[in-house]
């Protein structure tokens, strides 16, 4: 009798070690699931963008640590966009095409955008951009984790017109974020009694600003709004400064915290910025965030905006992932229009109508040490609008389409 | 192996293959159903939540673009303006206002001033009292963010318990600010669809609530503490775990613990408009209720059919081993000398089998062992018919031989009465050995018939004690072991045991021993004889010790023979029949006798005789 429930014993035995290898196989053998990145590791575009394949990288890793998704580990597949907007459309179709990659986190720049938005578009994919932009634009292949217009250039325009004056100066770079962010400054400016002194454009990359301190020199404005993008801000910091007119209140709309510091930022004493996130946030949520991303990629790494917005669009599609319990882009394409979470910036919430999020809007006072210090945030998340409602949307296109053909992007 | 029954390991091994396997069955059925209905329950939890979420948000939305279609009425700008016309634009925007069921229409100047209200004309022009406070945070947001903005929800005022919310939009004309536009809603409609419970079952409720600093304010009544809508405020590290998470901005569902502290499966969502925390949720007892019920029909179930699998087992058992039971019985008859009744076995064929090859078996056996008995018994009746002839013979020679012997002794004794003085010496010493040679014949004869007699004349065996037998054959003795010198001791063991015997012979058979004892001693070490009895079981091993002249071993079983003698008359005088007398008492007693001896030191007859079943070594 010994022997014979020694027998069964062992035949249970037997039967559950199989059936647990054959588990341990199947969850083996399950491939990974993959994501494109692309970002610009080469060209002008590089120290801007490369602190974001930094945070996909932690979301990702973290994402991992617990165990993956569906059971699959999280693969990330990087392509490098050169700073080539073709580039990046050509890399993201290779993702898609050959690595088929389960969705696409790429670009900074609306150009970049505009060029990758019909290859994900036209292959029925996923993208996340976690850039601030100019807005004017929805795509049912895109999720923007970035300030829409009525979450940056609107309020931050707004308080810099009731803290410094209504005597503004523009300053931007020469491409199509400036141009249209300048446009809807001249809109808000309209309705607040604002009056533009001057407007004027630098070329990507170019360290002529001579004119544009000229203008500033000569017309006294109250305050400058400035859209100038990339390492053209550290000759115009520079100039202001040289020229006296450091104490010139200035906000600006493309300068974080790591572009801050390195193009001098904090050598202006009224400097101001408009973002939606700052590294300085005091919340249990962006500590841990920051700690996190400076336990990876060292303790000089800076967060910002558009760091934390990746980071965010990570943890969302990884979310939506586990809710559609599928990787496929069409059915997580549908699951992330439910998501939200308690994010470093705030509480964020997709829109399903303009797959934008709800964000909090903050000002920031630029620090010695080139972070900012909050002086100012709405109460709540605020609802995304990239067309903002004041004008309908045949006006906005026409405006969007004489923008795009006047000038190079 | 050893000691289990065949019912027990059929039992056993039933268990083990039917029950064992279907319990883990059951089990990992169970445990599937019950995974199942956890996602499936989650899932419409799920679906409820977001739908409900839709909904909110879908009327909220709805009444945002009314608001930003509103705006674009020339009503609206004539009222900010308050020129000609104005009187006509307010009516007409009462009018929208009924039909649209709004509450009321404020619009507020850039600088807070409020121009026009559809149901409070007395607020107009007056500065916003603290119960339009809402509507004020409303037209400042909205004039920041130059966007339509949904204020906080709150209920009318004091004494009105409906809930409302402003959704103020941003007034522009050629690009210029007026003012905002506010529509005040009445949520009932909207709070009825939220909080319908349908398809969330009797315990189904759907929480909202919004964060105020640090505390939790409900926006519904909560019946399980008695909590009233917008009135029940807590710590917001006290409120139930999914609602802290839904006011996080966190989205889930799950198995967790409500407001009152009961286990639920709930859905919690954000909803960015209006900054609400949204808990659908039924009872984990209700939800479940389904596998509860299958768990128990499962159990149910379980138990019925290990009655039922231990009943056929118990059964199977049965009748293998009825025949068994059965064969077991017979060959205890046939173990007890019993002649064994012929065996039926239905049912198992293999029963039948053994029961046949048995019956085959016990009937050979029984025929010879019929045989043999017949054998035997003819054989006993063989020999006692030779032992009764015998003895007869015995009994008729020894009295009728002594007949002739009387009359040639007493002829004898005539012959020397009468003509004793004619004989001369050597005539008078033939006539003493003729005389000694018919006494010596006379001696023989009554030996002879008193050894026939044992058997034919011996008394019924009874209890009695050996003490006073043995006592008496000392006594009998007196003489010859005082002529002797000689000492004998009895042993207490002795005059304590208890026999089954003839106490007359038994006396005789320790006569016959100490005498002989006492007649064989050694003529210069001085005679000792000890008798001693040592328990055996159920006998009594006795013993009588000499210290004589010792017999050869070559001896020791020719002394039991009947006449035989080791020594001549005139060394020791007898006939030689003694120790065959005890031989014969001893067997007739179903003991046993034999000796021990070495020469010139002495000797020892051992015997044993049945204890009574009275008494036991021990047993005072």
């Amino acid at each position: 009798m010994r022997k014979q429930v020694a027998l069964s014993l062992i035949g249970g035995f037997a039967v559950l070690l199989f059936s647990g290898a054959l588990l341990g196989a199947l969850r083996q053998s399950a491939p990974p699931i993959r994501i494109g990145v692309v970002y610009s590791l080469t060209g002008t575009m590089a120290d801007s963008e490369r602190p974001l394949l930094d945070a996909v990288r932690l979301g990702v890793e973290e994402i991992n640590a617990d165990g993956g998704l569906l059971g699959r580990r999280v693969e990330m597949v990087v392509a490098d966009g050169q700073s080539d907007w073709p580039v990046f459309a050509a890399e993201a179709a290779r993702l898609i095409k050959d690595q088929h990659v389960s969705a696409v986190f790429a670009c900074w720049t609306s150009a970049c955008r505009k060029a990758v938005k019909p290859v994900v578009e036209g292959l029925h994919h996923l993208m996340f951009y976690a850039v601030q932009y100019e807005g004017l634009e929805e795509s049912d292949a895109i999720v923007h984790t970035g300030a829409a217009p009525n979450q940056q250039i609107i309020p931050g325009t707004r308080w810099t017109l009731d803290h410094f004056g209504r005597r503004i100066y523009l300053v931007g770079s020469d491409y199509i974020f400036p141009r249209t962010a300048n446009r809807i400054i001249h809109d808000v400016a309209a309705i607040a009694d604002g009056r533009i002194l001057g407007e004027r454009y630098v070329p990507l990359g170019s360290d002529d600003v001579g004119a544009v301190i000229d203008d500033i020199r000569r017309l006294h404005p109250d305050v400058v709004l400035n859209t100038i993008n990339g390492d053209s801000n550290r000759p115009f910091f520079e100039g202001l400064r040289k020229a006296g007119l450091g104490d010139v209140p200035v906000m600006s709309f493309s300068v974080a915290e790591n572009e801050m510091r390195s193009f001098g930022g904090a050598a202006l004493t009224r400097h101001y910025a408009t973002w939606t996130y700052f590294q300085s946030l005091d919340n249990p949520e962006n500590k841990r965030f920051v700690a996190a991303f400076q336990a990876r990629f060292g303790a000089q790494a800076v967060t910002s905006d558009p760091v934390e917005a990746i980071y965010v669009a990570v943890r969302l599609w990884a979310q939506a992932v586990r809710e559609a319990g599928s990787d496929d882009p069409g059915r997580v394409n549908r699951t992330i229009l439910r998501q939200s979470m308690n994010a470093p910036s705030g509480i964020v919430t997709i829109d399903p109508a303009t797959r934008h999020l709800w964000k909090m809007v903050r000002i920031g006072k630029v620090r010695p040490d080139g972070q900012f210090q909050q002086v100012a945030a709405t109460d709540d998340p605020v609802r995304p609008a990239p067309f903002p409602f004041y004008r309908d949307r045949e006006d906005w296109n026409a405006i969007t389409a004489a923008l795009t053909s006047g000038t190079a992007p | 192996m050893r000691g289990h029954g065949i019912t027990t390991r059929l039992l056993a091994v039933f268990i083990l293959l039917s029950l064992v396997p279907m319990a883990g069955l059951t089990a990992l059925f169970l445990g599937q159903f019950q995974t199942a209905l956890e996602a499936s329950t989650l899932s419409t939890l799920a679906i409820i939540a977001d739908k409900k979420a839709d909904q909110i948000a879908v009327y909220l939305h709805e009444h945002a673009e009314n608001a930003q279609s509103l705006i674009l009425l020339p009503q609206v700008e004539t009222l900010f303006a308050s020129g000609p016309g104005a009187a006509d634009a307010a009516r007409s925007l009462r009018a929208f206002g009924a039909r649209g069921d709004y509450r009321d229409i404020v619009l507020t100047s850039v600088g807070g001033r409020i121009v026009f209200s559809a149901t409070h004309p007395e607020t107009v022009d007056a500065a916003p009292g603290g119960g339009a406070s809402e509507l004020m945070r409303g037209h400042q947001a909205a004039i920041a963010l130059l966007d339509t903005q949904i204020t906080d929800v709150r209920p009318f005022s004091k004494d009105d318990d409906r809930l409302a919310v402003y959704v103020v939009t941003p007034v522009l004309r050629q690009g210029r600010l007026l003012g905002t536009l506010a529509l005040q809603l009445d949520l009932g409609s909207m709070m009825r669809v939220a909080t319908d419970n349908t398809g969330l079952g009797a315990s189904g409720e759907t929480i909202l609530a919004q964060r105020v600093g640090g505390e939790v304010l409900y926006a519904v009544d909560l019946p399980r503490v008695s909590g009233h809508a917008f009135r029940y405020k807590i710590a917001l590290d006290t409120a139930a775990a999914p609602m802290r998470q839904a006011l996080a901005g966190g989205r889930g569902q799950g198995i967790t613990q409500d407001y009152a502290g009961q286990t639920v499966v709930a859905a919690w969502r954000y909803l960015p408009d209006p900054r609400w925390g949204m808990v659908v949720k039924m009872d984990r007892r209700e939800a479940f209720r389904q596998a509860r019920t299958l768990r128990l029909a499962g159990g149910s179930a379980f138990l019925l059919l290990l009655t039922a699998v231990s009943l056929a087992a118990w059964r199977f058992g049965r009748s293998i081993i009825a025949p068994i039971h059965r064969l077991t019985a017979i060959s205890r008859t046939i173990a007890n000398g019993e002649t064994p009744a012929k065996i039926t076995v239905s049912g198992w064929r293999e029963a039948e089998q053994l029961a046949e090859a048995f019956n085959t078996m016990t009937a050979i056996q029984n025929d010879s062992h019929a045989e043999l008995e017949r054998r035997v018994e003819q054989r006993t009746r063989q020999l006692s018919e030779s032992n009764a002839e015998l003895e007869q013979f015995a009994y008729v020679a020894s009295h009728d031989l002594r007949e002739p012997l009387r009359m040639v002794s007493s002829y004898m004794a005539l012959l020397e009465r009468r003509y004793g003085d004619r004989l001369d010496a050597e005539g008078h010493e033939f006539l003493g050995f003729a005389r000694d040679g018919a006494q010596r014949m006379d001696r023989l004869i009554l030996d002879l018939l008193a050894f026939s007699r044992i058997d034919r004349k011996g008394a019924p065996m009874v209890t009695m004690p050996l003490g006073p037998a043995v006592e008496q054959a000392v006594a009998n003795l007196g003489i010859s072991i005082e002529e002797a010198g000689a000492v004998v001791t009895v042993d207490e063991a002795v005059t304590g045991a208890v026999i089954v015997g003839d106490s007359v012979q038994i006396t005789q058979l320790f006569q016959n021993l100490i005498g002989n004892a006492v007649k064989y001693r050694d003529p210069i070490r001085p005679c000792a004889v000890h008798v001693g009895a040592a328990r055996q079981g159920d006998l009594w091993e006795l013993r009588v010790d000499d210290t004589g002249i010792g017999i050869e071993p070559q001896f020791f079983e020719r002394v039991f023979g009947i006449f035989q003698r080791l020594h001549t008359r005139q060394e020791f005088e007898g006939t030689g029949i003694g120790l065959a007398v005890c031989k014969k008492i001893v067997e007739r007693h179903g003991g046993r006798i034999w000796i021990e001896s070495a020469v010139g030191r002495g000797s020892t007859f051992f015997l044993t005789l049945k204890a009574s079943c009275d008494t036991s070594p021990g047993a005072d």
